[in-house]
């Protein structure tokens, strides 16, 4: 029978998984790379296909050490640093769940809503993800479990349909990008996919518990299918636009989207309805950003009381995606603090418990 | 507690004590009478009017226990009456002259007799009842017509037609502290789970209830998310749906006085199963839960989904559709969000009105309402053409999901929709989407998942996937879903 255990199954963990890779990176990666390295682009998505299974591997090492979850190996460390690390942790994921509410009303205002204000777009995102925070990492998983073909299968299609839109001409490189721009781009492509880093967290969701391999094995080819769709959809959109175009590009997906005519199709343009994708896909991330960030608090303050925590991680991403839309040295704060520290320091992060468990030992 | 009495031999007694429970009650009949070889046995035989036949009386156990009674010998009656020499197949004793008064509401007559230290119940025709008749709100296209009765007894004997097992429990329970309503709790003894049947127990005992008139009362009473507009419970009228739950490890609630029964547990899916899905080939039936699912999806959101793109997304519909959406609206002098709503709730209001009335005046208003009016407004100007045609689909795809109140869900959400739709557009349409995709993934029918087995289908070893919007060919659905014990699965191989 079924038991109410916040528990997930595999497939669950990989189509989650799947989602909270897909939105974020389709979305602002393709622009960036095109800035940074151009059609080499694509060497860079290999790149960073390449470090995220590397940091995908070394993670499940760090699982295989505790032989249990982050936050159970953690309650037996000392306090202050069970306090820095959650604290920490607690840190980025608002600044994450800021980032993402401010790219989500972005691209909502852009593509859906012009005229609508920004802080009521926000708002009313907020107040869903609020919603879906307090039901719980079993509910989420539900939501996403339902929604895979749904949309999924619309994603190939129209990537399918917008081959016909490719001029090979533009394959082209403009300007030649060196090996350290290729690199720089790997590692724009990894610090999209950081989120892994939440995989430490996992084996206390999964049923069951003992499947640390399997938990590895979900993920990574959750990841390796993103990869995936991500060098398809790059290639179309250098096929597309043009190397050039496309640096200059707020969001290319959407704008593909747009461009995009289906034989027999009924209706005209479908940029709006394929929305639907980037909607749910970044709400995914949004989401777990919110209950990982409420989940972080909670054990950093060690009072219980969840719903508070994700209600104070509500207010504080409302107001740094506030920040972020109308102040000019945020975004550019974000960006230096993730591509110096943030993005390091999950590197360096999961050797904690390593070190603790040897110490105990 | 009160203390109660006991029967005396003396008949005396016990007259005045019934009369005394049941003072101002003119609907009970209290008869005394003198019986025995040498008419010296007194007797007092008390039922409800109308509910004992009369003129039938020489026929029934009752009169057949009368007739006894006239010739029996005044020494030989305690001993004759113990042992049930009448050979009347439904009687009981009770010691407690309240506790028969008590047993006497459930439709049979008690009788006292002189010199004799019980009181005996025996069971006549009972309440007066509509007798089986067709389900309408669940019809079928192939399969039995019978629906279930306001008689628990008769509805509890429909599904043991069609489950004749040794294994199939009724387990009686009462509920309402004054009108002591008869509840009956179907199963199969080794399908279904024991804890479910605790824990509906407990759920009806949570409550100290005046009474429970109908199964609706005590399923808004044992629904574990009161303010969702999902229903926790499957509801049904056929005693063939019934029976099929009750196969499938589930447990019916049947309540006297309602014909609706209370299947549970349920998920999503199994409000848009019909009964005949199973009766016919899986391709028919495939289409049908395939045409079933999505007219749920636009009964809960066509309308905001029109106003979406007509107010906010145009550009995403063909030019000239566009333009003979605009023209059909010149003239019109609300704003599309008002016409689409005023024509919903004039269109809520003329089904109201068509349930209420009297059977050929409910079709007649539905025929001026639809028709005379609708036209009517169109040719005043006051709604266009086009919203018509969207209320009227919308209305079609809310009737073509099998459960009523699973309907009235898509129904209420609607409007939700609406309100989104004409404020933020298509993007209010994927927050209501994702506003009910998570409060559905929340919702659990005793412990099941409402959204099973769409989500850890892996837990039946995607089993029960094959019965879902896509129905399997029979033979190939060989597994119980979920809710039989896990030991209990298989439902169907072939022979050795």
């Amino acid at each position: 029978m079924f038991s109410n255990n916040q528990k997930i199954s595999m497939r669950q963990t990989f189509r989650l998984f799947l989602f909270d890779f897909i939105g974020i990176s389709t979305l602002v990666l393709p622009t960036w790379l095109a800035g940074t390295s151009g059609v080499y682009g694509v060497f860079s998505i290999l790149l960073g296909g390449v470090f995220g299974l590397l940091y995908l591997l070394y993670l499940g090492w760090v699982l295989n050490r505790m032989q249990t979850d982050l936050f159970t190996h953690m309650s037996t460390a000392g306090g202050l640093l069970q306090k820095l690390l959650y604290g920490y942790l607690a840190v980025s994921c608002v600044l994450t769940s800021g980032f993402l509410a401010a790219v989500f009303t972005r691209l909502i205002r852009q593509s859906l809503i012009r005229e609508e204000s920004y802080a009521l777009v926000l708002l009313l995102l907020l107040a869903v993800a609020g919603y879906a925070v307090t039901a719980g990492i079993e509910s989420r998983a539900r939501v996403y479990e339902v929604l895979f073909w749904f949309i999924l299968i619309p994603l190939f299609l129209m990537l399918f349909f917008s081959l016909k839109g490719v001029d090979m001409i533009y394959f082209k490189p403009q300007y030649q990008a060196g090996i350290a721009d290729i690199c720089k781009g790997g590692y724009m492509v990894f610090l999209c996919f950081t989120t892994l880093f939440f995989v430490l967290f996992f084996p206390k969701y999964v049923r069951p518990e003992s499947a640390g391999r399997r938990l590895i094995s979900s993920v990574c080819w959750a990841f390796l299918c993103t990869i995936g769709i991500l060098l398809a959809l790059y290639l179309i959109l250098l096929g597309t636009f043009g190397e050039g175009a496309l640096a200059k590009m707020r969001f290319p997906a959407v704008t593909l989207m747009s461009t995009v005519q289906m034989t027999g199709g009924f209706l005209k343009r479908l940029d709006a309805i394929m929305m639907g994708i980037w909607f749910f896909t970044l709400f995914a991330l949004l989401n777990l950003n919110l209950f990982y960030g409420a989940q972080m608090m909670e054990k950093c303050a060690g009072i219980p009381g969840n719903k508070r925590y994700a209600g104070m991680m509500l207010i504080l991403t409302f107001l740094l995606a506030m920040l972020f839309e109308y102040t000019d040295g945020v975004p550019e704060f974000f960006y230096r603090f993730f591509w110096y520290v943030g993005t390091p320091l999950l590197i360096l992060i999961p050797l904690i418990p390593v070190w603790t468990g040897r110490k105990r030992k | 507690m009160e203390a109660k009495t006991r029967v005396s031999t003396d008949i005396e007694k016990n007259i005045e004590k019934y009369k005394q429970i049941y003072a101002d009650c003119a609907d009970i009949k209290m008869q005394e009478m003198m019986l025995g070889e040498d008419q010296d046995c007194k007797c007092f035989l008390a039922y409800i009017e109308v509910v004992i036949n009369n003129t039938m009386l020489r026929n029934t156990a009752l009169g057949r226990c009368i007739g006894f009674l006239a010739k029996l010998p005044q020494e030989k009656k305690g001993t004759l009456l113990d042992e049930n020499a009448m050979g009347i197949a439904d009687i009981s004793w009770f010691e407690n002259v309240e506790d028969a008064a008590e047993a006497m509401l459930t439709g049979d007559a008690i009788l006292f007799v002189d010199g004799y230290d019980k009181a005996i119940k025996i069971a006549d025709e009972g309440y007066p009842n509509m007798g089986v008749q067709e389900s309408d709100s669940e019809k079928v296209v192939r399969g039995s017509n019978e629906g279930f009765t306001d008689s628990v007894k008769v509805n509890t004997a429909l599904i043991r037609r069609r489950v004749r097992s040794t294994r199939l429990c009724v387990k009686e329970l009462q509920v309402g502290v004054r009108t002591h309503t008869n509840v009956d709790l179907v199963y199969m003894e080794d399908l279904a789970y024991p804890h479910i049947l605790h824990e509906i127990e407990e759920r009806l005992g949570k409550y100290e209830i005046d009474g429970a008139l109908d199964s609706g009362v005590l399923e808004q009473l044992a629904e574990e998310k009161w303010y969702s507009p999902f229903p926790q419970f499957q509801t049904t009228q056929r005693p063939d749906r019934a029976a099929m739950a009750v196969l499938e490890g589930r447990v019916v609630l049947i309540s006297d006085n309602s014909p609706i029964a209370l299947i549970l547990p349920t998920d999503l899916n199994s409000f848009l199963k019909t009964s005949d899905d199973y009766y016919n080939r899986f391709e028919a039936a495939t289409f049908a839960r395939l045409l079933r699912y999505a007219a749920g999806f636009f009964a809960m959101t066509l309308p905001g989904l029109y106003l979406a793109m007509t107010n906010f997304h145009t550009q995403i519909l063909p030019t000239t559709l566009l333009l003979s959406f605009q023209e059909a609206r010149i003239g019109v002098p609300f704003p599309a969000a008002l016409e689409v709503l005023l024509m919903e709730i004039s269109f809520e209001l003329l089904r109201e009105a068509g349930v209420r009335l009297p059977g050929a005046m409910g079709n007649t208003i539905g025929i001026v309402g639809g028709l005379i009016i609708g036209q009517a407004a169109v040719e005043a100007n006051l709604v266009s053409p086009i919203v018509v045609i969207i209320v009227a689909f919308t209305a079609l795809c809310s009737f073509a999901i099998p459960n009523e109140e699973f309907a009235f869900s898509f129904r209420i959400l609607k409007f939700a929709f609406i309100a989104l739709c004409a404020w933020v557009g298509y993007y209010g349409f994927l927050l209501g989407i994702m506003a009910v995709l998570v409060h559905l993934s929340r919702l659990k029918s005793f412990g099941i998942p409402y959204l099973m087995p769409f989500v850890g289908a892996e837990l039946t070893d995607y089993e029960d996937e094959r019965d879902s919007v896509f129905r399997y060919p029979l033979r190939k659905i060989t597994k119980r879903p979920i809710y039989a014990r896990r030991n209990e699965r298989t439902k169907l191989k072939k022979k050795e």
